[in-house]
């Protein structure tokens, strides 16, 4: 197996070294790369994912040996450049709580559903960045709800909770807030909209 | 402490079952029936294990049917 030394280089040129070394082999076959930063390796990892490559990493001190396998035996012909970037991050989702049932019809079926809901939502990743409640939804976390533990458990693991304000007044437990914190319309509208995508129960 | 996983014949089922440990308060959490017991969807409840007696007892008066399964808690 060849071995193609990348160290000490920046992106995009471990890229480009990477790609000339893979479009040499035939299907099945595999070189080694030598890289020593987290951003080379990252960068390769990715185009090894989109075109076709297994690759295994194996990190000795500052230097990665990433052993690379081409599975296909076309030529990779993808731009090296593209991968120089890194990968731009995801906005978290956001869960707005329209109501206290999930879903619409009747009142025990969609309540039993909202806390088999509400206590899945720490087993699914990724996380959400923040839950929403308003209308009814702030009942889920007013005093009488028996969704306060869990809810406080989502909060403790870093996940904003707002409650809307005007919601708590009408239904007077604006003292009765359990978990999260009071909100209004223009944070509630400022969340949603920079949400990566909004989910419903 | 172990988790008791208890599941029910019904959605109605566990509804009332529900019911009947909130007003028995036996501290129970509503979650969906884990995917290695049923693939189905369902609801299921999840109680503490010094609370199985007592719920089998509340369940059994009503004519319950239910199914208990043991979960070692691995926090």
């Amino acid at each position: 197996m060849n071995t193609v030394d990348a160290r000490g280089m920046a992106c995009p040129r471990p890229l480009i070294l990477a790609k000339k070394a893979l479009n040499g082999l035939a299907a099945g076959d595999t070189v080694q790369l030598l890289v020593d930063n987290e951003t080379s390796k990252e960068n390769v990892e990715r185009f090894c994912r989109d075109n076709g490559v297994e690759v295994q990493v194996d990190r000795n001190g500052g230097v990665f040996t990433m052993t690379m396998k081409k599975l296909k035996k076309e030529a990779i012909d993808a731009d090296e450049k593209a991968y120089c970037a890194p990968e731009p991050a995801k906005k978290p989702h956001v869960v707005v709580f329209r109501s206290d049932t999930m879903g619409n019809g009747p009142a025990e079926l969609g309540q039993i559903l909202m806390k088999a809901f509400v206590n899945t939502l720490k087993e699914v990743t990724p996380l959400p960045g923040h839950l929403v409640f308003y209308n009814s939804g702030v009942n889920l976390v007013t005093d009488g709800s028996s969704l306060i533990g869990p809810l406080s458990e989502l909060e403790a693991m870093g996940i904003k909770i707002l409650a809307c304000g005007t919601c708590l007044d009408y239904f007077n437990c604006k003292g009765k807030l359990k978990v999260g914190a009071v909100s209004n319309m223009y944070t509630i509208l400022e969340t949603i909209t920079n949400a990566g995508l909004v989910l419903t129960p | 402490m172990n988790k008791v996983i208890a599941v029910f014949e019904s959605t109605r089922a566990a509804i009332n079952a529900e019911k009947l440990c909130t007003k028995n308060a036996v501290p129970c959490q509503v979650i969906p029936v884990p995917r290695d017991i049923s693939s189905e969807c369902g609801i299921a409840l999840e109680i503490g294990e010094g609370d199985r007696g007592t719920v089998e007892k509340i369940f059994g008066q009503e004519k319950l049917k239910v199914k208990f399964f043991i979960r070692e808690n691995h926090v």
